[in-house]
């Protein structure tokens, strides 16, 4: 089996009585985009805080590519590029003079740092704002800089912490593309986000963290069969019964009924024709419907059947 | 030197503050400098009072009275009428109007001494007073006297050449305040130049590498603790040194031959003293302050509060005792300890004792402040 990444093993870290991470796993392969999907709250900075060595933790242990890293791993850090979830960079330094900034703190020769700089500046597409000061960039564009000024050294892992934080759609779409482009050049990403559909979008493994521990690992794919639900579907109805909810609940495959503000939303288990059947249950007793969709299940869903909340609680 | 060239960058950057410091404060100091030597005043002068005397006495002590008013005052023509001379009092063109009676030397040697004579003055002027003063001062010593048996005309002599005596005075602590030194007037401002240049220079520095995401970032990367803060700190003393020699430059300038004197070689010593207290409060200021603005408020509190309670603005002299005591807390006052030592140098042949203790004391300062930052930053990386 090829050397993971990073291997985390039993971490603990407690600030005083709350334990941020309880006896967290895990394990990331090169070449992976691996998503560190949760709520705000459930660990997930605390944990790339200890990856990067910023944070001391009270029990486990973490290795980055083989070895323990330290807060004096420079050898390791050589290697890894951090994307903050807040915009760290200089206000009084341009977009060019800060990408150089954080480049030549790891690339010490001039024309190569030259090159990087500028690969960085169009790799997210910031070429027209080279003299730019920060203040002058919108969101969308202050966060591209944050993550060019993280990944201009070409490092080979790439720790983003919920780097699309309010950020425009467009701006969003770009800086996914550009980890996707990041990743097929030879980068193994962590990302972590509170999104699921960002998660779901780019990220190739998936853990789910709650209350500082893993709840969950795999692919989406994988993720989504470890729950009950395969299909959830929507139906506008204006009139049913309580009696007739009830009929429905117990059809073949449905094993929840819901009816709120003129919507029935029925969630099935993996059967087979669940749509088919319920629409010819609607006919058959000549209940009147408007729109109807089906859905398949998301991480939100799997999270929700885990842990009994919603993502964003 | 990654961190030492943003260093020189971001400073580059904060320049224009600097630059109006700069230009404000040094025109101020020279300005200072200008009109201190021109108006200093060396001697106690007398005021003279514009005098109006209506002399009816038929006897000699009202003639004599007159006589002695005349010799420090403007004596002036009574208007022709009553309403010209409340005008000519109104606007101050007569300070004080005084009636003598025709029987003022009578009712005097007969022993009587109060309300013999009537006058108009501006009400609770101090020229009023103080020609109560001079007229009560002169009756009184006639008084005197006439009473220790002397007659009109003896007591009248005698009192003429006791009003002549003069005191000899001597003004306090002449080579201090009153001896006008134009290049100690330049480096008695320096301080608060230094202290408002720095922290608005070097404070924006600090509180840029200290914020907490880009302090992470630092973290993560390959370079070391130890060489980052050896980086910024050699950041911080090259713009301190170079405001330093800047200000020095102007005043070789300004003040070619105090400066190459040897009271102008430990007045820059002193500078130095103080450029290193405020590169330490700009280091401090910037681990602390979060915002900009708040940055620019400590730099303009504590550089008009050391200079006030320092006595760079307001000479130490006029200070109560309490606010002395206050004072001493304050590096800027041994600043100017070792300032008025270094003048004295000249005379007594070496840097006096309290001038070398100012120097130390100041040099402790900066370290106090230094390691009130350092710890700071500790206990924020430990938190």
């Amino acid at each position: 089996m090829a050397q993971p990444v990073v291997e985390i093993e039993n971490l603990v870290k407690r600030y005083k009585e709350l334990v941020a991470l309880d006896h967290l796993n895990l394990r990331i392969e090169e070449g992976e985009i691996f998503g560190l999907l949760g709520p705000n709250g459930s660990g997930k900075t605390t944990t790339i805080s200890c990856i990067l060595a910023l944070l001391s933790f009270d029990k486990g242990s973490v290795k980055v590519f083989g070895k323990e890293i330290e807060p004096d791993s420079y050898d390791l850090k050589r290697n890894i590029g951090v994307v903050l979830q807040n915009v760290a960079v200089f206000e009084e330094l341009t977009v060019y003079e800060n990408i150089d900034y954080f480049c030549g703190l790891y690339i010490k020769d001039k024309a190569t740092r030259k090159q990087y700089v500028e690969e960085a500046i169009r790799f997210v597409g910031l070429e027209d704002y080279r003299k730019f000061l920060p203040k002058k960039l919108s969101g969308g564009l202050l966060r591209r800089l944050n993550i060019a000024c993280g990944i201009a050294h070409k490092p080979k892992l790439i720790i983003m912490d919920e780097p699309t934080v309010a950020v425009d759609p467009q701006s969003r779409n770009k800086i996914l593309e550009g980890i996707k482009q990041l990743n097929a050049q030879g980068a193994t990403i962590i990302y972590t986000s509170h999104y699921m559909e960002e998660v779901e979008q780019i990220c190739t493994q998936i853990a789910i963290v709650d209350k500082g521990r893993k709840i969950a690992e795999g692919t989406k794919e994988e993720l989504k069969l470890m729950i009950k639900m395969g299909e959830k579907i929507h139906l506008d109805v204006l009139d049913i019964t309580p009696e007739q909810i009830e009929e429905i609940r117990r059809l073949e495959h449905v094993y929840q009924v819901t009816y709120e503000d003129n919507q029935l939303q029925i969630s099935c288990n993996r059967g087979k024709h669940n749509l088919v059947r319920i629409l010819a249950y609607m006919q058959e007793h000549d209940i009147g419907f408007g729109r109807v969709y089906s859905e398949l299940p998301t991480l939100n869903d799997v999270f929700l059947e885990i842990t009994g909340k919603e993502l964003r609680d | 030197m990654q961190v030492f060239k943003t260093f020189l960058k971001i400073v580059k950057k904060k320049m224009t503050s600097v630059i109006i410091y700069f230009v404000v404060f040094v025109g101020i100091a020279i300005a200072m400098a200008k009109n201190g030597g021109e108006n200093e005043q060396k001697n106690f002068q007398a005021e003279e009072l514009n005098l109006v005397i209506e002399n009816q006495d038929e006897g000699k002590l009202g003639g004599a009275l007159v006589d002695y008013l005349g010799k420090d005052n403007n004596l002036i023509d009574v208007p022709k009428t009553e309403d010209e001379l409340l005008d000519k009092i109104f606007y101050r063109d007569i300070d004080y109007v005084l009636y003598i009676p025709a029987d003022f030397t009578t009712r005097f040697t007969d022993g009587e001494r109060e309300g013999l004579l009537t006058d108009k003055k501006v009400p609770s002027s101090s020229s009023g007073e103080f020609a109560d003063n001079q007229i009560q001062s002169y009756l009184k010593t006639v008084g005197i006297y006439l009473d220790s048996g002397f007659d009109l005309s003896d007591a009248i002599r005698q009192t003429d050449e006791d009003v002549t005596v003069t005191a000899k005075t001597k003004l306090i602590d002449d080579t201090n305040q009153n001896t006008f030194e134009p290049g100690k007037f330049y480096f008695r401002y320096l301080p608060y130049i230094y202290i408002c240049m720095l922290i608005c220079a070097i404070g924006p520095v600090f509180m840029a590498f200290h914020e907490t995401d880009l302090d992470a970032r630092n973290k993560c990367s390959t370079m070391s603790f130890l060489s980052r803060n050896v980086q910024l700190i050699l950041g911080s003393v090259v713009v301190s040194i170079a405001i330093w020699a800047l200000m020095e430059v102007v005043g070789i300038i300004l003040y070619p031959g105090y400066m190459f004197s040897k009271t102008g070689f430990w007045c820059s010593v002193n500078s130095m003293m103080q450029i290193l207290f405020a590169l330490a409060c700009a280091y401090t200021a910037g681990q602390i302050v979060k915002k900009q603005q708040a940055l620019s408020m400590i730099s303009n509190f504590f550089g008009l509060g050391l200079a006030f309670l320092g006595g760079i603005f307001v000479p130490l002299e006029i200070f109560s005792d309490s606010v002395l005591r206050v004072a001493k807390f304050m590096p800027t006052y041994w600043y100017m300890m070792t300032l008025e030592g270094a003048q004295r140098m000249d005379t007594a042949g070496g840097l006096p004792a309290d001038a070398v203790q100012g120097l130390v004391i100041q040099s402790l300062f900066a370290v106090a402040v230094l390691l009130v930052g350092m710890v700071y930053n500790r206990m924020k990386a430990k938190a």
